[in-house]
């Protein structure tokens, strides 16, 4: 088991009017799984995917990401777990704009001091190549399209080796062609590499290219079907 | 890519706030070069101006003489106990031996006739051949005292002005003791102790001994000049070990209150560094603060690949440092070009600024500054950018991502 949610609910607070966003989420995840999380905006998809990214704690209940209830841990061992264990692709691609395709795709290993400079080197242009993006490798942000910028995005999420990628709505800002593209290559990447991926949408032409659909209404789970 | 490389790529991205960043420690260094070479020099030219004509390094005089400082007016020269011409040979002998600049000196006071106008005055009697009086005193009118002459006088334009007397003229001095004729050969200022009240008047040995009455060649004390000032305490110490039976004294403790108005232009630096600097701080503060704003989203993207708190505000802090070193370095050359520029063009000067920086002033460079200000500015630079930098790395990744 990979992740595995229990019981999970969050509640914001907004003045002094509590906000439920999600109400006894139970679900689980296997490693390899290509997992897609539908619902309407504002259902809880992204508030779901932050908490198994660990980027924010539930109100009650549990996250586990394998081995640990990442829900106790402190603000450090998250940012450890976050860097190692988990990648993130973002709706808004969120890249450095004053960095190349190359620097942006490095990024994340910046800060890993158990990786050689070679070995760097190497792996942001292994996954630069694997999304196709060779030729752009010198490219800022503003000279690429929509899908070359997520793809991007997929290789910087790819290139600390993590087990689980989380994507939130990663086609939002694509057209359905670039969209499907992006899916496709991420199920790809899912069969090659055996990551998991588990991406938000409300698509359901993308959705169904998941292996496993987690359907999400008003904060609660609906059903399951693979 | 290292951390450098994308600091530097951050200050190109980010250029509008990184030059505004820039300007504000260029301006900081700049300032700080050219005020700290101006206050510098004015507390240099003092010090060498009150060394020159009055105290010299290290005084050397009688150890019954309970002078406080040679500047206080209450004290009377006339009373002062002198040195015999045996003592006199003795110190002279060890400061040969040390081949120091000296001469000895008869303080004295007395009353100077012209006519129907009398004024008193502190003579200080010295050897002729000693120019140091000279590069203090600066002349309006004839010249210095002859080097073998004797019944000679130089005056303070203030004393001139109460005698009514110019160069050429004949005056009465009447001491306690005695009365010499003087020809007034010059007329002028010490620089910037005029300020204080110190109007000089230099005569030779012999016409001061017969106004004080050392009629076998006493003097109240000898100055020592030392090869320059950083070496008073070293000559001090080591006259101190080779004379007994006198007293010495450095010239920080005999320039009584002119030293303490060096103190205050020293205090006056002191604060206005701290005044500029925490001007200087708030507005780093201000733009630290408004960079964070501004780079929000990437930020949050940064703490959700995993980027702690610490590397983020490390990215901050390189980037503030990288652009601090850069923007310190061309500051500290523009100010430092700018003062060896003006160095070689002597400023004149009327009253009152004469006064206080000298008839023509010359600012001198230091490049010893060039270290200290490059620190103070980089450490506030640094420690100003803490805070907003803490802060920005405090935002919470879920919210700059939800924007």
């Amino acid at each position: 088991m990979l992740v595995s949610v229990k019981n999970v609910y969050k509640n914001y607070t907004l003045g002094k009017t509590t906000v439920p966003a999600l109400r006894g989420i139970n679900l689980s995840i296997q490693e390899g799984e290509f997992v897609s999380v539908a619902g309407a905006s504002g259902s809880g998809k992204s508030t779901l995917l932050n908490l198994i990214g660990c980027l924010d704690k539930p109100s009650s209940g549990e996250v586990w990401v394998g081995e640990r209830q990442v829900n106790l841990l402190s603000e450090r061992e998250l940012n450890s777990i976050r860097l190692k264990t988990i990648g993130f692709i973002f709706q808004a691609f969120n890249l450095i704009s004053v960095l190349n395709v190359r620097e942006n795709v490095e990024l994340p290993l910046l800060i890993r001091k158990d990786i050689s400079k070679k070995e760097r080197a190497e792996r942001v242009a292994r996954f630069i190549e694997a999304v196709g993006l060779t030729a752009q490798a010198r490219h800022k942000p503003a000279e690429l399209s929509g899908g070359q910028r997520q793809r991007v995005a997929v290789a910087r999420a790819l290139v600390t080796h993590p087990k689980l990628v989380l994507a939130d709505e990663p086609t939002a800002n694509l057209d359905s062609k670039t969209g499907i593209e992006i899916i496709d290559l991420m199920q790809a990447i899912n069969r090659e590499y055996k990551t998991t991926f588990v991406f938000s949408t409300h698509d359901p032409k993308i959705m169904q290219r998941a292996s496993v659909i987690y359907h999400i209404e008003d904060g609660a789970l609906q059903s399951d079907m693979a | 890519m290292s951390l450098l490389s994308l600091a530097l790529k951050n200050i190109c991205g980010n250029w509008r706030r990184s030059l505004s960043l820039g300007l504000f420690v260029f301006l900081t260094s700049f300032i700080l070069i050219v005020f700290n070479s101006f206050f510098m020099t004015v507390t240099t030219n003092m010090q060498d101006a009150l060394i020159n004509s009055l105290t010299g390094h290290v005084q050397i005089r009688s150890e019954f003489t309970e002078e406080e400082d040679m500047l206080a007016m209450k004290t009377r020269w006339s009373e002062l106990h002198f040195l015999s011409q045996d003592e006199l040979n003795q110190i002279a002998a060890a400061l040969d031996k040390q081949e120091l600049d000296y001469t000895e000196r008869v303080r004295t006071n007395a009353t100077l006739i012209s006519g129907i106008e009398q004024d008193y005055a502190m003579i200080i009697g010295l050897d002729p051949r000693n120019t140091h009086y000279q590069s203090a005193f600066g002349l309006e009118k004839g010249r210095y005292l002859e080097p073998a002459g004797s019944g000679e006088i130089v005056l303070a334009s203030y004393i001139a002005d109460q005698l009514q007397v110019s160069v050429g003229q004949e005056i009465q001095a009447t001491g306690e003791a005695g009365s010499v004729s003087l020809k007034i050969v010059g007329i002028g200022d010490v620089q910037m102790l005029s300020l204080f009240g110190f109007n000089a008047v230099f005569t030779d040995l012999k016409s001061a001994r017969v106004l004080a009455g050392f009629e076998s060649g006493e003097a109240t004390d000898v100055i020592v000049f030392a090869p320059d000032s950083a070496q008073t305490e070293e000559v001090g110490a080591q006259l101190a070990s080779e004379l007994q039976g006198v007293t010495l004294s450095v010239w920080e403790d005999m320039g009584g209150f002119v030293f303490n108005g060096i103190s205050v232009y020293r205090g006056m630096i002191i604060l206005f560094i701290l005044v500029l600097m925490v001007i200087v701080s708030i507005l780093i503060i201000n733009l630290v603060f408004m960079m964070g704003l501004e780079r929000r989203q990437e930020i949050g993207t940064l703490k959700a690949i995993g980027y702690s708190r610490k590397d983020i505000i490390l990215m901050f802090l390189e980037e503030i440092l990288t652009l601090a070193i850069a923007f310190c370095a061309l500051g500290i050359a523009a100010g430092s070009g700018l003062v060896l520029a003006l160095s070689n063009i002597g400023l004149e000067l009327g009253p009152p600024m004469d006064f206080m920086l000298g008839k023509v002033f010359y600012i001198q460079y230091d490049y010893r500054l060039i270290f200290p200000v490059a620190a103070i500015v980089i450490l506030f630079t640094l420690t100003a950018a803490l805070w907003p930098a803490w802060h920005a790395a405090s935002l919470d990744p879920v919210e700059t991502l939800r924007e």
